[in-house]
């Protein structure tokens, strides 16, 4: 599948800003199963200083500073993507998930310790006793671990409920653990905590995801949204293999990778300080748009 | 694998362990109870001390330090960090012999470590190799992401380290920790122990030959120097310390000072496309380099979203674009791990192709299975340590852990042992120590500085001695408190010997910047200083004559009266305007304005806010001054029950009688520098900001004569004026002359902008640059307005004060956010 995708971010400040420095992540990676041939970030008020930079995780990096007064600072990224389809392992097949932990324990560097970055506590997600319990009726021993995986993702789909009001950006994981409630990012976080708990490498990944309008309506402008689900390293053999728990599904072509990391802290898409400001207010608008739509 | 297993630590470099040797190392006796040759002098000296001898000696060190601290840490009485350390004067003398061998050791051990993080932080063949275990570095917090990848300035990721060292029973000096973070902190101290030491034991000091400390400095001074590229001049170098509440800020005034480089804070930096700057009132001005004091987790708020707010933004993105020089570079502290102790043998010999040259303590990373089963069989010989910080409840010495402890702590090692370190718990040796009852043998640790520098790497011939307590693990000490003492090196090295040693650097006080060296955030806050001294004034004065209203005699006038005040401190926002004040609650109001610590806009919530200023501007304020303001938090702080309205004027009255000191101390006694200039501008903005309220609030009443006059009159000390003039009661016109117009009267809205306009030519900076065009046009608007003689209406009055904060909102983007930009 081919998008082009549009991702808008106006910030309007209370109170003229003078100074301000930020750090976007917005350019979709390129990848065995995605190719982004196209990408451009355009910033309002033009920046005076600028520079990208491949992050230790391969994303890319843009630094942009704005200087001067200003009210409101808008931020789009327009990319052209396109994404194949994966073919998936079969569950079954895949080692148990001993197996793939003790791996990474004894690494060296290949595939396997590249994972072993991702298998322990970060800012966001720390590790604990609650997690693994939570996680353990999925991983029996000796499960094949993209069994435990799936039956993980459908069981976070099964006891959470989608809820943009329960959480902030901020809530910690622990917490959405109890309130059973949260978003992408909330249920990406938790299946992470409970899957590095468990000893197993787990990454968070940032990106879209295509949503079909509804049957017979056309498609809303900027109705679509960020997205997050989690990677999971599942043995040499498999390798990493996605997965996102608020839909409970593997992730296929409607799914648009744009950087990865330990957690959300690691691949915020925009982040920003700012000198002067009261308070702010955000507008976000994403849209996905299959190029065939066009 | 057909290598060796990997991962191992070497052991056959041999750890040193405290199984050898029995009993403890005597630094100045042997075992057959001769004095060791290198301490044949100083024993006899300190013997021959009496009871009376040591109290002095003991009675100089102490005043020498805290004369030492008065000067650079001014901050103590303020929340600031007290006086960290005592100074034990009795020296720990190392041999020449001893000292060449742990200095090449030393040597040896930053360039080893410099090493490993620069492979680290780059191609990373340390793990693929298997010297160093991955999970050793993906465990690790303080292993920085986004240093990766890195190519910093000088091409040194570590350049400065400490290296805590102790001997142990068999007579070796042994690393026990090593310090490559932002802080190997006490290289400050070193310098102080020395002045006072010296002076103290001047013939020792001489007849040991001890050697100089001041070429280690100087060239520390030139690394930090050369390792920005060079743009033609000098470069600029910043000391960058987290702020007079650090434990270290006495150190860090010290070591800026002597290495002549600005003391700043992050509040003081800017990046700009991306390039580091230092705020100054005269504009920007680049630095190339930053002596960084501040953690790791602290210095860019934009690659540490996670961990909260702080640091400079964009600071990283400056270093990462190789325009700034950060000594040490950021995630040079992920070595200060001790995990890592136990590979360096292993690295040593493959990667510089020689053994390691100094010994260090048993220590285990407790990831390792095979290692976690040794350690885990024989857990009390060994402290346990957190390998990242992450326990706050280590390190624990396992011998004395209860079974249940001991339990809970193995059960926490199986859950997550990468966390953990275990170190042999060791015996330090013992030196000579002054206390009030004699000569004690006490355990010493040799905190020793090595620096990377431009001709390679140098040992600091001395450092910090830390002093312990017998039978207490040296890794237990605490590390920002007890006893020091200077360590002395005897070495006939040239070098050493003909430079001369370190001159104490000038007091902060003494000097008068100029106005490029003046930071812009001290001009802030002695700007705030001004605001806040007058705004508080001006609370006193009209709470003071509200007050009046409620004693004596409540008569009909005095009810007017007191409507009347209550609309005056609704007027100038003392309390929320809607806020309705009950007659017969009046007393309890008042009384929570000058005294409840939480109340918004109440007296002691100004005092605070005008110390919190006046403490980080401390050094620009004599000391008198500074007495006087430790004294307004007493005044304010609630007396025990509830005062009556007698007792809250006298509170009053003692206010406006200090706050007058204050004015008359500032007029008299402040140089007139740029810092000075500032806090009269912050002054007089306020009054006329006050004032301007007040009057407003009085039009606002009607023409003619209102009850609000009288108090307006009072509140700007301005009664005796008009009676003397006018005889009657006062009217608003004529009081409008009095308060508004009039340039003679101190307490008038014109003789404020008269000030204003003569100060503001003064103030730094080429007059067309930036807003101050802008700046000059509007108080020259300002001004105009007392050339029209028609009274102002209450709505002009209100758009004069808009205009006026107008005003107050340049001064502060042109010189203080620096929105427009000026290099120099």
């Amino acid at each position: 599948m081919k998008y082009r995708l549009i991702h808008r971010t106006k910030y309007t400040y209370e109170g003229a800003v003078s100074v301000s420095h930020h750090m976007a992540r917005l350019a979709p990676r390129t990848l065995p199963g995605q190719r982004c041939p196209w990408h451009e970030l355009e910033v309002q008020p033009v920046p005076v200083g600028r520079g990208v930079h491949v992050d230790s995780y391969g994303n890319v990096n843009t630094y942009f500073e704005i200087e001067g007064k200003h009210e409101v600072l808008e931020v789009t990224a327009r990319s052209l993507v396109e994404v194949f389809p994966t073919n998936h392992p079969d569950p079954h097949l895949t080692p148990s998930w001993e197996k793939v932990r003790d791996a990474c324990q004894e690494e060296k560097l290949s595939p396997g310790s590249e994972a072993g970055a991702f298998r322990f506590s970060s800012p966001m997600v720390p590790l604990g006793p609650d997690f693994a319990s939570y996680a353990r009726s999925e991983f029996p021993p000796g499960r094949p671990i993209l069994e435990g995986v799936l039956g993980l993702t459908a069981r976070i789909f099964k006891d959470f409920k989608y809820d943009p009001k329960a959480t902030e950006v901020a809530t910690p994981v622990a917490e959405v653990l109890k309130k059973r409630a949260g978003v992408c990012q909330d249920f990406a976080h938790l299946m992470l905590a409970c899957l590095r708990s468990l000893g197993l490498p787990a990454r968070y990944v940032s990106g879209y995801l295509e949503t079909a309008p509804p049957p017979g309506k056309v498609r809303l402008t900027g109705a679509d949204a960020s997205h997050a689900w989690v990677s999971v390293f599942c043995g040499e053999t498999a390798g990493w293999i996605d997965t996102d728990p608020t839909n409970n599904l593997l992730p296929g072509e409607r799914h648009i990778t744009v950087a990865w990391g330990r957690d959300f802290s690691d691949v915020s898409p925009l982040r920003g300080v700012t000198l002067g400001a009261g308070g702010q207010n955000l507008t976000v608008s994403v849209d996905v748009i299959p190029v065939d739509e066009l | 694998m057909a290598e060796s297993p990997r991962f191992q630590p070497a052991l056959s470099s041999q750890p040193a362990t405290s199984a050898g040797g029995a009993g403890v190392w005597d630094e100045m006796t042997d075992s057959k109870g001769g004095i060791r040759p290198h301490w044949q002098g100083l024993n006899g000296k300190i013997n021959r001390w009496g009871p009376e001898e040591r109290t002095s000696i003991a009675t100089s060190a102490a005043r020498m330090i805290e004369d030492l601290g008065t000067t650079f840490n001014v901050y103590s009485d303020v929340g600031g960090a007290g006086q960290p350390y005592q100074l034990d004067p009795i020296p720990l003398l190392i041999p020449p012999d001893e000292w060449s061998k742990v200095s090449a050791g030393l040597a040896q051990r930053i360039q080893l470590i410099d090493m490993v993080l620069t492979d680290l932080y780059g191609p990373q063949l340390l793990l693929s190799e298997g010297l160093v275990p991955p999970d050793l570095v993906h465990s690790s917090p303080a292993f920085l992401q986004y240093s990766r990848g890195v190519q910093p300035l000088g091409g040194h990721f570590l350049v400065t380290s400490g290296c805590d060292l102790i001997r142990l029973p068999s007579g070796a000096w042994t690393v026990m920790r090593d310090h490559t973070g932002a802080a190997p902190g006490g290289l400050g101290q070193v310098l102080e122990n020395r002045n006072v030491t010296s002076n103290l034991l001047p013939d020792s000091f001489e007849g040991l030959q001890v050697a100089r400390l001041g070429a280690f400095f100087d060239l520390e001074r030139g690394t930090l120097q050369s390792l920005a590229p060079s743009r033609g001049e000098m470069a600029n170098i910043v000391f960058l310390t987290p702020g007079f509440r650090h434990p270290s800020y006495f150190e860090h005034a010290y070591k800026a000072r002597l290495l002549g480089f600005p003391l700043v804070e992050t509040a003081d930096l800017t990046v700009r496309e991306q390039r580091l700057f230092l705020k100054t009132l005269a504009g920007l001005r680049r630095i190339d380099g930053v002596a960084c004091r501040i953690d790791d987790d602290r210095i860019d708020p934009l690659e540490h979203w996670a961990a909260g707010g702080g640091g400079v933004p964009g600071l990283v993105e400056a270093w990462r674009s190789g325009n700034v020089a950060m000594v040490n570079a950021p995630g040079a502290g992920f070595a200060s791990t001790p995990a890592l102790m136990p590979f360096l043998p292993g690295i040593c010999r493959k990667w510089m192709g020689e053994e390691i040259k100094l010994p260090f303590v048993e220590t285990w990373w407790l990831s390792q299975p095979e290692v976690r089963r040794k350690v885990l069989d024989q857990l009390h010989h060994y402290v346990l340590l957190p390998a990242f910080n992450r326990d706050s409840l280590l390190p624990v010495r396992c011998a004395d852990l209860s079974p249940n402890a001991r339990k809970q702590w193995m059960a926490a090692i199986e859950e997550r042992p990468y966390d953990f370190v275990a170190q042999l718990d060791v015996t330090p040796s013992e030196a000579p120590s002054l206390e009030p009852r004699g000569i004690r043998q006490r355990p010493v640790v040799w905190r020793a500085f090595t620096l990377n520098s431009n001709e390679g790497p140098t040992v600091l011939p001395g450092g910090l001695a830390r002093v312990g307590k017998s039978g207490h693990s040296p890794q237990l000490w605490p590390g920002h408190a007890g006893f020091t003492k200077d360590v002395w090196v005897s070495d006939g090295a040239a070098d050493f010997m003909t430079k001369p040693d370190v001159k104490s650097p000038r007091p902060l006080k003494d000097r008068h910047p100029a106005a490029s060296e003046v930071p812009s955030r001290i001009a802030e806050q002695l700007f705030w200083v001004g605001r806040y001294a007058e705004r508080i004034e001006l609370a006193t004065r009209l709470l003071r004559v509200t007050l009046r209203c409620l004693s004596g005699e409540v008569g009909r006038l005095q009810q007017q009266q007191l409507g009347a005040c209550l609309s005056l401190i609704r007027g100038n926002n003392l309390v929320p305007k809607e806020a309705i004040i009950h007659p017969l609650q009046t007393l309890k109001a008042l009384s929570s304005l000058i005294h409840d610590q939480a109340a918004r806009g109440g007296i002691p919530s100004l005092t605070r806010s005008l110390l919190l200023n006046a403490a980080a501007a401390r050094d620009r304020l004599s000391d008198d001054t500074w007495r006087f303001f430790n004294r307004l938090e007493g005044i304010v702080h609630a007396p025990p029950g509830h005062p009556t309205a007698a007792e809250l004027l006298r509170t009053l009255d003692t206010l406006v009688l200090h706050l007058a000191a204050f004015a008359g101390m500032e007029a008299e006694n402040m140089t007139r520098g740029q810092g000075w200039r500032f806090l009269e501008v912050g002054r007089r903005i306020e009054r006329a900001l006050g004032t301007l309220s007040l009057l407003r609030t009085a039009a606002q009443q009607g023409d003619g004569e209102t009850p609000v006059l009288d108090p307006l009159l009072e509140t700007c000390d301005s009664v005796m004026t008009y009676r003397r003039r006018h005889f009657s009661r006062p009217r608003l016109d004529e009081v409008m002359d009095l308060i508004f117009f009039d340039r003679t009267n101190p307490r008038s809205v014109a003789f404020q902008f008269k000030i204003i306009s003569s100060e503001i030519i003064q103030f730094a900076g080429e007059p067309e640059f930036g807003l101050l065009p802008q700046i000059r046009g509007q108080l020259a608007d300002l001004d105009q307005r007392f050339d029209n003689p028609y009274a102002p209406s209450a709505a002009e009055l209100e758009s004069l004060f808009d205009s006026l904060q107008v005003f107050a909102d340049m001064l502060t983007q042109h010189y203080f956010s620096h929105s427009v930009r000026r290099v120099y």
